[in-house]
């Protein structure tokens, strides 16, 4: 039995309802930030919610010295209509300019940019949102979904602090409020207060059953190991249904996400089949259903998806894992341009000021790349309570030759019971370095128990270091 | 007094027993099956093999010195090849086994001292099975279907823990090692414990880890899943809150096991669940025990032939999770000839959907369920043996969800078939979790919906030679401990 001290996972509540928050290092802030929708709001904080890729605390323009105009010709100068997210923004546009003095219109706004942001993935909307939110917030400072507009930016710049101030002044209006309670979750999980998670995402529950909040309970219940009713959940959310197609596209996403960590690969790659029946151009849907194919050997419908993805832009996840799949058909050439791809693209992000810092030490650690560099960007969070940012300074650790940093981290994230292989991969690599022979078997037994094939690289690795820990056994008992 | 284990009821062919599952057979834990498992391997030669192992003994603790368990003396623990559509038993494998009380050699060296390992005519830790610091030692006679092929064969000691067995052990942690790849691989206990017999047959016994795996104790309670803090108290005892508990973790049972050339088996063609027309056997395991058994105060037990069956099994959770309460015990006295007449109704109409129905909101099929009848009517194991070695677990490509991962072998013809069960049965096969997601996703498969139990991995690591059975957790120091290290 788990004590409060060892595991804040105790809670009275009945359900746990968790924000959308992705684990795995296979997906990334920009794509989670494809949020759930909430009916005429459309701030679920799944950018808060990407564990795996937390961008560093980047500095927003801040727009609250820019009158109307000045924000709406700098949204205008952005805005490619391709889509029809981009016509629902120009739409808004003119309702802004004659109605400048409208709160509502202004948070309405907000909205639609913050759904671009989620199709998009790109971290230069939140600027926008917080100009938009801004000036409603400015026009009536007791409206509620401007503060939760607010709230939800910051949470997308990973300044959870400040999320979480405008969430709170959002509740001390309306104590019901469930999406001030689901982005207090959300920074809550995304800090590791689990037990606050826990209470936030059962208020929201409580107040709003709906896709929003049943996917949230779904992902805090898979991320503390309960897989089962974490399925059952997320089955629900997506019965319940949303706003937009995107959104069930997205819980598909983490239902399949969960399955494919599990090892069931045919219902994985049911459930994003059938997803993208509906969402056929879903960014994480689509990459998801590549990382299935690619386990299931379908290697050359697995890169066509990758590629797809890319064709809009460079993306990190996409590339990695069209580089890994390159690297497992020993496709050396094509691995190492999508290397050059990756550092350029994280350059770029440099520059303009949003580098992802765990994701590129993840990266690095993942192909034994820079070491010293892959530690010193993961070391931002040595001691942070969010799972993946923890695994992967666990990681860089090992890499880097810090065993007893390595053991000490990668304890920590074991104990939150995240069913996630390339945990107990990591786990098994590191007991192996620290000479516990039988601790790295177990764990390397449980990685490949929980999926064979949770990475083409890693997952192969594996079981070569098991068969070779077989054979160790004679010279251990002699 | 005079304890009869014949039949209570009228059928000829039917014989008193019990079984894992039902009330009688939890009387008597030495004859109580656990698992079956079968599948097909290749010899380092490149002979195409059927492996089959059989777990039995329950919870076997670790550490219950001094005697530590044995194989009952007075039971034949046997694996039948059968027919695989009609269940007829073809070839029989019996295992008996040497005195569990002697007083004196040659299970005995010394009978004046309390310990049974670690001093026989010497003192100290086993070497070798057997030896002088081995006072009990067990053996078995192996008889195939009437014929002698294997005497005076010795059982695995068990794991006393690393100062008394220490070829079990981790000289570090005290923990038992385990995940040997080869034959030479293996700690020396169990490598000298198991015997290539003239007859092309290869053969095992001894203690095993219980390689089963499963939330039983919440899939039993009516199938919750251990929410978090459901009672507001921190001070539940209930295990890891939120995961599954593996409740089969840390301990052992005691195994047998034997290794068939394919070329030894008849071929029968049948059409298994999930797969197209093929060509193999049936597998399942019994427990006979005389038919009476006389104690006279004072004086020695008596038993009288002819030995009945106490007990069956073959494919999982057949009896445990399908079976009703007025049907277990008669499982167990009956024969899979008998399956279709008398338990067809448990697989067609799966209580199990109902509750999980009941329980979750959902809407799965409860009647009529043919493909279900596939798998366990007759309830024996079958397996394919055209196809070529199946992976095992810590092979690359290995899924415990069996084909729900896409873990698959071809056949002779190159159909794709199910690695794992329910084509054959491999250690490390979430049979839970196939089981229940066969139960919600059937009968036509389209949506395959997973259910499973929150538990993924064993808590220890299968061989990947015979016998793929993990070695036995150490009495001192095992995965019940918290602790890691040897004191």
């Amino acid at each position: 039995m788990r004590t409060r001290d060892s595991l804040p996972l105790e809670s009275r509540v009945r359900f746990f309802i968790l924000t959308v928050c992705s684990l795995s290092p296979l997906m990334s802030a920009s794509l989670l930030a494809k949020a759930l929708l909430v009916p005429g709001f459309l701030l679920i904080v799944a950018a808060l919610l990407s564990q795996g890729s937390a961008m560093p605390k980047a500095e927003p323009v801040v727009q609250t010295s820019l009158a109307p105009e000045q924000v709406l010709e700098r949204l205008l100068a952005e805005i490619k209509v391709a889509t029809a997210t981009d016509v629902l923004v120009l739409q808004t546009i003119v309702k802004a300019r004659s109605r400048a003095d409208d709160a509502e219109v202004w948070c309405r706004l907000g909205d639609i940019i913050a759904q671009k942001q989620r199709d998009t993935g790109d971290a230069l909307w939140y600027a926008h949102a917080e100009a938009a939110y801004t000036l409603a917030h400015q026009r009536a400072p007791q409206n509620v979904e401007a503060l939760n507009g607010l709230a939800w930016v910051w949470g997308g710049l990973h300044d959870f602090p400040q999320s979480v101030r405008w969430a709170r002044e959002a509740l001390a209006l309306d104590p019901q409020n469930p999406t001030s309670h689901g982005i207090i979750g959300d920074a809550a999980l995304e800090l590791g207060d689990l037990d606050r998670a826990f209470e936030s995402y059962q208020a929201m529950m409580d107040a709003r059953p709906d896709l929003s909040s049943y996917s949230r309970a779904a992902w805090l219940l898979w991320f503390t190991g309960d897989s089962k009713k974490a399925r059952w959940l997320m089955g629900k959310a997506i019965a319940a249904g949303g706003t937009h197609a995107e959104n069930t596209a997205w819980c598909r996403t983490r239902l399949a996400h969960m399955l494919f960590h599990e090892g069931a690969l045919l219902p994985a790659l049911q459930t994003t089949g059938e997803g993208l029946k509906l969402c056929p151009k879903h960014q994480a849907l689509r990459l998801m259903h590549g990382h299935i194919l690619t386990a299931l050997h379908r290697e050359p419908e697995a890169a066509t998806i990758f590629e797809q993805i890319l064709s809009t832009g460079e993306q990190h996840e996409a590339l990695v894992a069209l580089g890994d799949l390159h690297q497992s058909q020993g496709r050396s050439s094509e691995a190492a341009n999508c290397h050059e791809r990756i550092e350029r693209l994280h350059e770029r992000q440099r520059a303009a000021g949003n580098h992802d810092h765990t994701q590129m030490a993840r990266y690095y650690a993942d192909h034994d790349l820079y070491p010293d560099q892959a530690l010193q960007l993961a070391s931002e969070h040595r001691d942070s309570g969010n799972g993946q940012e923890l695994d992967t300074y666990a990681w860089a650790s090992l890499k880097a030759g810090k065993l007893e940093d390595a053991r000490r981290a990668i304890r920590r994230v074991l104990a939150i019971g995240t069913p996630e292989a390339s945990i107990h991969y990591h786990a098994g690599l590191i007991a192996r370095a620290l000479g516990d022979l039988p601790e790295a078997r177990n764990q390397l037994s449980r990685a490949l128990s929980l999926n064979s094939r949770f990475h083409p690289l890693h997952a192969p690795h594996a079981a070569r270091i098991l068969t070779e820990l077989g054979t160790a056994s004679v010279a251990a008992t002699k | 007094m005079l304890v009869l284990a014949s039949a209570m009821m009228g059928a000829a062919n039917i014989h008193a027993s019990s079984h894992s599952d039902a009330p009688l057979i939890k009387q008597d834990p030495q004859a109580n099956l656990t698992d079956v498992y079968a599948f097909i391997r290749q010899r380092p030669s490149g002979e195409k093999v059927l492996v089959v192992e059989v777990s039995v003994r329950p919870f076997s603790e670790p550490g219950d010195g001094v005697i530590y368990d044995r194989f009952a003396d007075d039971a034949i623990y046997s694996i039948h090849i059968a027919n695989p559509v009609t269940g007829a038993s073809l070839q029989k494998y019996d295992f008996r086994f040497s005195a569990a009380a002697p007083t004196g050699g040659p299970g005995l060296k010394n009978p004046s001292t309390i310990l049974s390992y670690g001093r026989g005519t010497e003192i100290g830790p086993i070497q070798t099975v057997g030896d002088a610091r081995q006072n009990y030692t067990q053996t078995y006679t192996l008889v195939r279907s009437g014929a002698q092929i294997g005497r005076d064969l010795k059982v695995a000691p068990p794991n006393v823990g690393a100062r008394t067995t220490p070829s079990y052990n981790d000289p570090m942690t005290g923990r038992a090692i385990s995940g040997a790849t080869s034959r030479e691989a293996l700690d020396a206990y169990t490598k000298q414990t198991v015997y290539d017999l003239p007859s092309g047959i290869s053969t095992f016994a001894g203690p095993r880890e219980d390689g089963f795996y499963a939330d039983t104790p919440a899939i039993f309670d009516l199938l919750d899943a251990r929410i978090l803090d459901n009672n507001g108290s921190l001070a539940d005892g209930l295990g890891q809150d939120g995961h599954g508990v593996d409740g089969f973790k840390g301990f052992n049972v005691l195994h047998y096991g034997i290794v068939i050339p394919v070329s030894q088996l008849p071929k029968i063609k049948y059409t298994g669940a999930l797969q197209p027309e093929g060509e193999g056997v049936g597998v399942y395991a019994s427990v006979s025990r005389p038919s009476v058994t006389i104690r006279p105060g004072g004086q020695a037990v008596v038993r009288k032939n002819p030995f009945v069956q106490v007990n069956r099994l073959a494919n999982p959770i057949f009896n445990e999770v399908l079976v009703a309460m007025a049907g277990k015990d008669l499982y167990n006295r009956s024969a899979p000839t008998t399956d279709a007449s008398l338990f067809a109704k448990y697989a067609l109409n799966p209580e199990v959907a109902v509750l999980i129905n009941t329980v979750f909101g959902t809407s799965f099929v409860t009647t009529n369920r043919a493909d279900l009848r596939a798998v366990y009517i007759p309830d024996v194991i079958r397996v394919n043996t055209t196809t070529g070695p199946v992976r095992v677990a810590g092979d690359e490509g290995f899924n415990r969800l069996s084909f729900i991962g896409g873990d698959t072998v071809a056949d002779g013809k190159g159909n794709q078939i199910p690695s794992g069960w329910p084509n054959g049965r491999r250690f490390g096969d979430d049979v839970v979790d196939i089981a229940l997601t066969a139960v919600a996703s059937g009968p036509t498969f389209s949506t395959i919906t997973v259910v499973g139990d929150n538990v993924s991995a064993n808590d220890q690591v299968y061989n990947r030679t015979f016998p793929y059975a993990a070695t036995p957790h150490a009495g001192p120091n095992n995965s019940k401990d918290s602790r890691k290290s040897a004191p």
